[in-house]
């Protein structure tokens, strides 16, 4: 489905990513761990096309298709979607009206008709009661006034009414209370199906807890520097990166 | 639920309409009457006579006329333009045989034809832009230099409210007019103000009694068809003691190669606990991109707020003319009265604007607030300029704010100057400026959920100006919002 | 304009707000042309420094009880560089006049503080331009007006090159019959990119009878910029007062206290600490003497 080889980003004069090389299949789950600046977030924008995140070297193509030849919104049509690490604040353009146009945009991109009000209305209000976001939040400008915790739910809604082929989700869990980790650990699983498939960054084994990965890679320097199975964000819960940082 | 349904249809706006396009731009061939070219003593007396006007207000004009010929043309402006000869213009342009319609019959079928181009209702069933369900609105349409019709006259009337052209006032109700008319904004105001009292052409007299809500929202519809002619209008709107109205205000002009002269005076009185609402939506013609024709919009808009509790608020959608030169303004004489400035102004190609308010606080607990959003883009200047100023006896007199100007690419400016006069110890003022150009961020979390780009600067500077857009009647507010994307087409990527 | 004594007037706009021409009736004069080189004409001469790259230099002006006493002065910062200037205006019953122009080089600094107690008519003009890139700017200033007493705290910020910082904040309080004024315009060239500036200016207005007159601007002529304006006047905080005095500070104690809390947020701690020192006595005697 994704399939990442030898990518190598640049922002401004620094070479972030240095060759990293990653596939995950349709129908998995992968988790991505790595200390802080690893690189992590810059291989999410990197692969949503954010400007300044310059792919000078390698390859990405999202089933066959060459993501990097794409602009961000025709990457999102094609299914690719980012929950933000810091989810951003949009006065003025109520959530309501946002979700309707990205719905829209991306049906008609894709060729698809456009659904009517009344009916994403319903679809957003259904999720949102999963999600515990009132309909006062949904009236209120994108985010704005939203606390850490509630602006990743908010993305979690938006990936639910979207429903993309291929979801990133850059530390999501971060900032969520207790009960907040357990809804939308049960939205992304609510999510998985063969057809598609996620990358879950994290710093935490306990989001994996819910959110049982097919594989854990582990990115340090830019690099993927080991890969294994659910065991392995375990040991890196006990041990740490001393073992990667002291070989690269 | 409705107001996201506006938000939704200036998307629809950016897609409908082609980049570039002014779609009120076109003109209507009908047969015109002239005042002879340029201006002098006879041109005044021309137009007088046109409007078969009593003696003292011949007199009145003669005595403004008089006056201008010693001033000067203000230069303060962060405007440039070419110097204007006021002896190459016509002063007095209207539609043959025309002195007023009787009714809708007798309208020439050109002009009605041009006004339903505009989406202006002039068969009292039709509503505004055709919005279903919208309540209706009485419409004076003033096309060039005369009044061509007023609408709901009779309905208004069981109401007690005139709504009628000024040219009708000065000889239907000439002693409201001589009490009235100048006493906001004197004959010897200013440069432009004082060119208007000599030849101002047409434009709408309202007087809403004490006590009268009035029963639905008024509106006059300003039209510049002629070449080379210019637009004197002058509005007085009265209300007395615990009268409410709301009045709406839109123009347009067809495309020329020469600039178009407009200088308007608004006066607007506002007694006892009486309260004015009044929207502008300027869509006069802006020039081409190289700055080639275009309005010069030379206004001058004041309210008095003459009795305690009274109220006046402004709102503007400034888009169009070349030249934007206009700061409506309050003058809060009422213990306790308010007044409010919202405007959105928009400056795209060559044009030019300086516009803002003054807020003068005469009385005690008076309050102001002025939200104002400026948007430049391709080569545009556009200047917020505003006045506070609290007087010594304006006791707990209190004023906030908020200027943002957004910039949209880089050959553009924006400028903000507000000037702050304190007299008083127990009065509190804020001011806040931020001028900033459309967040990378934003846009980019935008297109990241598929939204492309231009639907994602359109949604941006939505949010930008929607505490402003709130403000306006809602009929009103789809189409300036519908504006707010089409001046700003072609500026982004 | 003919070249005989043209003062400007108050139509003027960049002396909008100070009268000189009234305040200077009787004194001989000698010829001015009006504009902005007006202290220029009346200095008879700027004094002029130069900061060489990499250096450090302190310039202090006094201003005391002379009738007219217009100075102009004009200095150069060279790349690195660093110019301090404070500038103390004393309560007199003259007409100080001063004017400064500075030329900042590529990461060069200039930090200016102005303390003005008010005179006949007190202008303190700075005119500073950026012309090399990741300049910094620093202009704060207090006036401080009681009865009679008139300060004019004006300054153009030209930033005509990309990455420049400025940080402006003047404070000012006013007693009954002061006059406190504060213009400072900001104007960033179309190439200035990334210029991050931001002004303001706080006033209280103590008695009735005082006035404060402030025309902050912005000319931004590029777009990738973070720039902002802020102004406020008002009365002391009623709140504030009451909870100080709740404690059992008499009144009198406490609005000083929160009057040299307000002016006090202007004083730098980048100034010599002898000066900062001398600039707090001032404020605090100001307060004493007029409270
Ligand atoms: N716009 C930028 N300009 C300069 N450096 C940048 C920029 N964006 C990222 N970097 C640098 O790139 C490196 C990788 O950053 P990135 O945000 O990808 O880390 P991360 O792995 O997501 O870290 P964290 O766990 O803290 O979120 C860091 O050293 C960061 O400082
Ligand atoms: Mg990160």
């Amino acid at each position: 489905m994704l399939s990442v080889s030898d990518l190598h980003v640049s922002v401004g004069a620094a070479e972030i990513l240095k060759g990293l090389t990653l596939s995950v299949p349709a129908g998995e789950v992968h988790a991505i761990m790595g200390p802080n600046g690893a690189g992590k977030s810059t291989l999410s924008y990197a692969l949503t096309g954010r400007e300044g995140y310059e792919a000078t070297q390698g390859a990405v193509t999202l089933e066959g298709r060459d993501l990097l030849a794409m602009t961000p919104e025709e990457r999102a049509a094609a299914g690719l979607f980012l929950s933000f690490q810091y989810p951003l604040e949009i006065p003025g353009v109520p959530t309501m009206t946002f979700l309707k146009a990205a719905l829209n945009a991306q049906a008609k991109a894709r060729g698809e008709p456009e659904l009517g009000a009344t009916e994403i209305l319903k679809r957003v209000r259904a999720r949102a009661g999963e999600l515990r976001i009132s309909a006062e939040m949904l009236k209120r400008p994108l985010n704005v006034g939203f606390s850490g915790g509630e602006k990743k739910r908010m993305e979690i809604l938006q990936m639910m009414v979207l429903e993309p082929r291929f979801a990133i989700l850059d530390e999501t869990d971060s900032g969520l209370d207790i009960d907040a980790l357990r809804i939308v650990a049960d939205g992304v699983n609510a999510l998985r199906a063969p057809d598609r498939a996620m990358l879950v960054i994290t710093h935490y084994q306990r989001l994996l807890d819910y959110i049982r990965p097919d594989k854990v890679h582990v990115l340090v320097s830019g690099r993927i520097v080991d890969t294994g199975g659910p065991e392995l964000a375990l040991r890196l819960e006990k041990e740490g990166y001393d073992k990667y940082l002291a070989a690269a | 639920m409705a107001r996201e349904g506006i938000d939704l249809s200036t998307v629809d706006a950016v897609r409908a309409l082609e980049a570039g396009k002014y779609t009120a731009g076109f003109t209507t061939d009908i047969e015109q009457e002239f005042a002879p070219k340029g201006l002098s003593e006879d041109t005044v007396r021309f137009i007088s006579a046109k409007k078969d006007e009593p003696q003292w207000m011949l007199d009145w004009r003669l005595e403004a006329f008089r006056r201008w010929q010693t001033m000067e043309e203000p230069s303060w402006a962060m405007v440039r333009y070419p110097p204007i000869d006021y002896q190459d213009a016509t002063y007095y342009a209207a539609p043959k045989n025309a002195a007023k319609y009787k009714s809708l019959d007798e309208v020439d079928p050109e002009i009605l034809e041009t006004y339903k181009k505009l989406g202006i209702p002039l068969r009292e069933q039709e509503t505004l832009l055709g919005v279903a369900g919208a309540p209706r609105i009485a419409v004076d349409a003033v096309f060039d230099s005369v009044s061509v019709l007023t609408t709901f006259k009779k309905e208004l009337a069981q109401a007690g409210v005139i709504f009628c052209s000024i040219s009708e006032a000065v000889r239907e109700h000439p002693d409201l007019v001589k009490k009235y008319l100048g006493s906001v904004v004197p004959t010897t105001d200013n440069f432009f103000a004082t060119l208007n009292s000599a030849v101002f052409s047409d434009g709408s007299f309202v007087y809403v009694p004490q006590g009268v809500r009035c029963p639905m929202e008024l509106s006059t519809y300003f039209r510049m068809n002629a070449q080379g002619s210019g637009q004197f209008e002058r509005t007085l709107i009265i209300v007395d003691k615990g009268g409410h109205v709301s009045y709406l205000e839109g123009c347009t002009a067809p495309m020329r190669e020469e600039n178009q002269l407009h200088a308007a005076v608004v006066e607007l009185v506002a007694l006892e606990d009486a309260e004015i609402k009044y929207s502008t939506v300027q869509n006069w013609w802006p020039g081409d991109v190289d700055g080639k024709g275009g309005v010069y919009n030379f206004v001058t808009k004041r309210g008095d707020c003459r009795g305690a509790r009274s109220r006046i608020s402004w709102t503007q959608v400034e888009t169009g003319s070349a030249i934007t030169w206009k700061y409506p303004s309050c003058i809060l004489r009422g213990d306790d009265s308010s007044g409010e400035f919202y405007s959105i102004a928009i400056t795209n190609g060559r044009q030019q604007a300086d516009t803002g308010s003054k807020m003068i606080h005469l009385g005690r607990n008076t309050k102001s607030r002025i939200i104002s959003k400026g948007i430049s883009a391709g080569r545009a200047q556009n200047t917020y300029r505003g006045l506070v100023s609290i007087h010594g006896k304006a006791a707990n007199a209190r004023n906030f704010t908020q200027c943002d100007s957004l910039l949209i690419g880089d050959k553009c400016g924006a400028h903000t100057i507000p000037y702050v006069e304190a007299r008083n110890v127990s009065a509190k003022l804020e001011h806040e400026a931020t001028t900033t150009k459309l967040s990378e961020d934003q846009l980019f979390y935008m297109r990241q959920r598929g939204i492309p780009e231009e639907e994602a600067v359109a949604l941006l500077v939505n949010g930008f100006v929607r505490e402003v857009l709130q403000q306006l009647p809602m009929e009103f507010a789809v189409e300036a919002q519908k504006l707010v994307a089409v001046s700003l087409e072609g500026s982004v990527g | 304009m003919s070249s005989a004594t043209v003062l400007p007037t108050r139509r003027v706009e960049a002396w909008k707000y100070s009268d000189l021409s009234a305040a200077l009736s009787n004194v001989v004069l000698p010829t001015v042309r009006e504009g902005v080189d007006i202290i220029e004409g009346l200095s008879g001469g700027a004094k002029s420094m130069t900061v060489p790259p990499g250096a450090q230099a302190t310039e202090i002006d006094r201003y005391g009880d002379a009738a007219l006493d217009a100075r102009a002065f004009s200095a150069d910062v060279g790349q690195g560089a660093m110019l301090t200037r404070i500038v103390i205006q004393a309560r007199s019953g003259g007409v100080p006049l001063s004017t400064v122009r500075v030329r900042l080089a590529a990461g060069a600094t200039y930090r200016q503080f102005v303390l003005a107690e008010g005179a006949r008519l007190a202008r303190i003009e700075t005119h500073v331009s950026v012309e090399g890139e990741g300049a910094t700017v620093e202009l704060n200033g207090v006036y401080m007006v009681g009865r009679g007493l008139h300060a004019d705290l004006t300054s153009t910020i030209h930033h005509a090159c990309a990455g420049g910082v400025t940080r402006q904040l003047v404070k000012g309080v006013a007693r009954a019959g002061g006059r406190g004024v504060f213009q400072g315009r900001i104007l960033v060239a179309p190439y200035a990119q990334k210029t991050d500036a931001r002004q303001n200016h706080h006033a209280l207005l103590l008695e009735d009878g005082a006035e404060v007159f402030a025309k902050p601007e912005l000319e931004i002529h590029a777009d990738d910029v973070q720039c902002a304006h802020g102004n406020t006047v008002g009365g002391l905080d009623a709140e504030a007062l009451f909870y100080i005095r709740q404690r059992g500070v008499p009144e009198s104690e406490a609005r000083a206290l929160l009057v040299e809390a307000f002016l006090g947020e202007a004083i730098s701690d980048g100034l010599p600490e002898d000066l900062q020192r001398e600039i707090l006595d001032r404020i605090r005697a100001w307060l004493g003497a007029t409270s």
